[in-house]
């Protein structure tokens, strides 16, 4: 159910707006992931490396908390 | 507490945002975001007059609601920077 | 387009002279000519602005036997599939006019009709058959509809100016309307700022009758829940919502028999009608732009953009601090609101400028943000949320930066306390939260109110727009919520009616709006909401969808909401104008009673030495007292030349029944 989506969801990041900071990169993507995935991520997830891996996205959809 | 940083600045707040209202002043310690009588802006304007008036400069580090939220917060926070200033 | 106005009265017969007086108070909507039907009980009137069939289309205009006629304010896009359909199901038209659709499908489908069209309107039928006037009104609100209610009659107009023409309506300001406005921006419909006024709710049909009056939707503003949008697909989004764009902005383009301008701000949502406009339709293009010799308002640069990419006409007007408090008054008299604003002056001299060029259309780029999602206030609420998710995390402070790269007096430059303001007011299951902020802090204006003023409104009942949230709206998107309140606020009670519909008819011309077409709106509607508002990337799908045709350099600009200056156009630059010296001095304060005049006094002492620092609050403070002081000397104290009387403009094309009756007994 959630396969899809995080793979829709890492597609369309292409389209994304170029940004030169990376840390503010970052943190668009975990506001992004949360929101359409439905997660909550701690400080260490807020991680380029993370939030554009397929596998790290799906096992955290598998975990996913409450909406806030 | 510093009665003549107070003054000075219970002076602005009627001035700049209750615009001589002063039945409006809050209390010491209430929060002027949660009475309304400071937004966003208002922030803004309120480390622009602490800057003039006082002669320091407002880092951004100390932008937080202890130093700049309500009255008594602002005394503390600028009789400190004062101390440090005539260190 | 158009104005409409009527009476319907139970008791007394109407009055054909204060009708004719409604008509001449319309005439900026209508300067082409006017027309009346008189029948025992009713009177409807209309002025016009002939945009399709001018020989044939002349108002009020009746149906085959003279049993139904209609008053009609708007367009009719599908007109000519409707009547298509209507002939086959025998009907007899005489015109080609979009107007004479609707008495035709009033017969046929009655009250089911407005969910067939496709346009922008304020209407009043009056049905012979069983006496019954109705009222509707365009699902959005683009269309303006005010009333007023007798125990034997009704009365209703285009405007409130129109009303007062009637000496039998009551004149004052509702200080329930005024706290509405200096808190949600505007009033909700069907309340108005003037107390025995109401307005028509957008998406409504209205009967008055003998048995009285009452008001049912016929559409409403539906989201799915989230995860359940029919199409997740980026591409088929995307082609699907260019092909009912492009389709809407051609109809609104093509079915006009005079020419039409499009207005381009240099941002996303005109670039992409005009460029439509551009590409898919064989016509030459005329463009209007505003320009501001304040810098921090100009957008220039951009328009220059597109009308290089498009090879258009290009015309536009220069507006300066002066140029704003010189038309300000006028502006208010026909905004018929207190303003928080002065944006809605410049838009008056654009279509100025636009009616200068010889042109009484334009379409615009309108809605786009409230249907796509382009407003900083949806980013604002996913930001709050991202804050609530985690809120021991530092780390997170700076999506502040994310939010307002553009704007000169940044509060991301206090981060910490941004952060602790932006997030102040939010609870999460308080379905309003998105535009809890904005209403709260706008409340602040409150406060300048006098306490005589501030106790009717105390004692009132104040409505929570978000209460009215519809129950399924639990399951949407919080996305949907927020463009549901935006939709239901805003967008009619000021985009569309203070900036948009008064601006433009104030100088007889007609905007159109492809955003707000029918099919545009439900396809968007029913769209994931990651495609309207990606992340914090706003209008997401709108970007993609038309990436061939508006350059990266409009189509990556950071969002920057159209505003002009406030407080700094009265202040900036010298004295004020001698207007708003009368209009806030303590004589004017007494006799509106209306704000503490103290206070006043204090605020403008302040503008007159940082009028060009001001936030947004001290703007909206200044700019709410001038307006509302305006309001109260032009229609409640009724002087100056705008209150005269008219005649209606000519030809009048009049329809007198009960004359007819008694010549043919």
């Amino acid at each position: 159910m959630t396969g899809p989506l995080v793979d829709r969801l890492l597609e369309e990041c292409v389209h994304l707006r170029p940004l030169d900071d990376p840390e503010l990169d970052a943190l668009r993507r975990a506001l992004l992931v949360e929101d359409v995935l439905g997660v909550r991520l701690t400080d260490e997830q807020i991680a380029h490396h993370v939030l554009t891996d397929p596998a790290a996205l799906r096992r955290l959809s598998a975990t996913r908390h409450p909406r806030v | 507490m510093d009665t003549q940083v107070t003054t000075t600045l219970r002076a602005f707040i009627e001035e700049s945002y209750l615009f001589g209202d002063s039945s409006r002043m809050p209390a010491d310690d209430e929060s002027l975001l949660e009475t309304g009588i400071i937004d966003s802006t208002g922030v803004l304007e309120l480390i622009e007059f602490l800057e003039e008036e006082f002669g320091f400069s407002v880092e951004d580090t100390e932008t937080v609601p202890e130093n700049l939220g309500s009255i008594s917060g602002l005394t503390r926070y600028v009789s400190s920077k004062r101390a440090q200033g005539a260190a | 387009m158009c104005g409409i106005c009527g009476v319907v009265s139970l008791g007394q017969p109407p009055e054909l002279g204060v009708v004719e007086d409604m008509i001449g108070a319309l005439t900026h909507r209508g300067p082409d000519g006017s027309g009346y039907l008189r029948d025992h009980g009713a009177i409807l009137g209309h002025t016009r602005l002939s945009l399709i069939d001018y020989v044939g289309g002349a108002q009020p205009l009746g149906n085959e036997d003279g049993t139904v006629w209609v008053t009609f304010n708007g367009e009719i896009f599908n007109y000519i599939e409707l009547r298509d359909e209507l002939l086959a199901r025998g009907h007899r038209f005489s015109t080609r006019s979009d107007t004479e659709v609707i008495v035709h499908a009033w017969e046929e489908w009655g009250q089911d009709c407005f969910s067939r069209f496709n346009g922008q309107w304020a209407l009043g039928i009056w049905d012979r058959r069983n006496r019954q006037l109705i009222l509707s009104r365009d699902r959005l609100g683009v269309r303006p509809l005010y009333y007023h209610l007798r125990p034997d009659g009704i009365v209703f107009a285009s405007e409130v100016k129109a009303l007062f023409a009637d000496p039998g309506v009551p004149r004052a300001l509702d200080p329930v309307g005024l706290g509405q406005v200096f808190s949600l921006w505007s009033t909700v419909a069907p309340r108005t700022p003037f107390e025995g006024i109401q307005q028509l709710e957008p998406g409504h049909v209205a009967v008055f009758d003998a048995g009285g009056f009452r008001s049912e939707p016929y559409w409403a503003i539906g989201f799915p829940p989230r995860g359940g949008e029919p199409s997740q697909d980026l591409r088929e989004n995307s082609e699907r919502l260019r092909e009912l764009l492009v389709r809407a902005t051609r109809l609104r383009f093509e079915r006009s028999d005079f020419p039409v301008g499009a207005y381009l701000s240099g941002g996303l949502d005109s670039s992409v009608t005009a460029a439509a406009i551009r590409h898919f339709t064989d016509a030459d293009l005329d463009t209007f732009s505003l320009r501001f010799t304040d810098d921090e308002f100009d957008e220039g640069v951009h328009q220059r953009r597109m009308v290089e990419q498009l090879g258009t006409n290009h015309h536009d007007v220069e507006v300066s601090h002066s140029d704003i408090a010189e038309v300000f008054p006028e502006v208010v008299w026909h905004a018929e609101a207190p303003l928080l604003r002065t944006a809605p002056a410049p838009l008056f001299l654009l279509s100025k400028l636009v009616r200068g060029s010889g042109y009484k259309v334009v379409v615009t780029g309108e809605g786009a943000d409230e249907v796509l999602g382009g407003y900083d206030i949806f980013r604002e609420a996913k930001v709050r949320e991202f804050w609530a998710r985690g809120p021991d995390s530092g780390l997170r402070n700076r999506a502040t930066e994310l939010l307002y790269p553009w704007l000169s007096r940044n509060p991301g430059k206090a981060p910490a306390f941004a952060r602790s303001f932006f997030g102040a007011d939010f609870d999460p299951a308080d379905p309003g939260m998105s535009h809890r902020t904005r209403w709260n802090s706008t409340a602040a204006l409150r406060t300048l109110l006098s306490p005589g003023v501030q106790e009717a409104i105390g004692s009132g009942r104040q409505a929570d727009p978000a209460s009215l949230l519809p129950a399924d709206s639990r399951e949407w998107d919080s996305l949907g919520r927020a463009q549901w309140l935006e939709m239901t606020t805003l967008l009619p009670g000021y985009i569309l009616a203070s900036q948009g519909d008064r601006m433009l008819m104030a100088n007889s011309v007609e905007g159109r709006f492809p955003f707000l077409d029918r099919d545009v709106v439900e396809f968007a509607n029913a769209l994931p909401a990651r495609h309207k508002l990606f992340g914090l990337e706003e209008k997401f799908l709108l970007r993609h969808a038309f990436a061939d045709l508006v350059p990266d350099e409009i189509r990556n600009r950071a969002k920057q909401p159209y505003r002009a200056p406030d407080a700094a156009s009265f202040f900036a630059d010298g004295d004020p104008p001698d207007w708003l010296s009368e209009v806030l001095s303590p004589s004017a304060l007494l006799a509106s009673g209306l704000f503490d005049a103290r206070q006043v006094e204090g605020l403008v002492a302040k503008a007159r030495n940082r009028s060009r620092a001001f936030g947004n609050t001290d703007n909206m403070r200044i700019v709410g007292v001038v307006s509302t002081q305006l309001l109260h000397h032009q229609f409640i104290a009724g002087t100056g030349p705008r209150a005269q009387r008219r005649r209606p403009p000519e030809p009048v094309h009049a329809i007198d029944l009960v004359a007819q009756a008694q010549e043919d007994k």
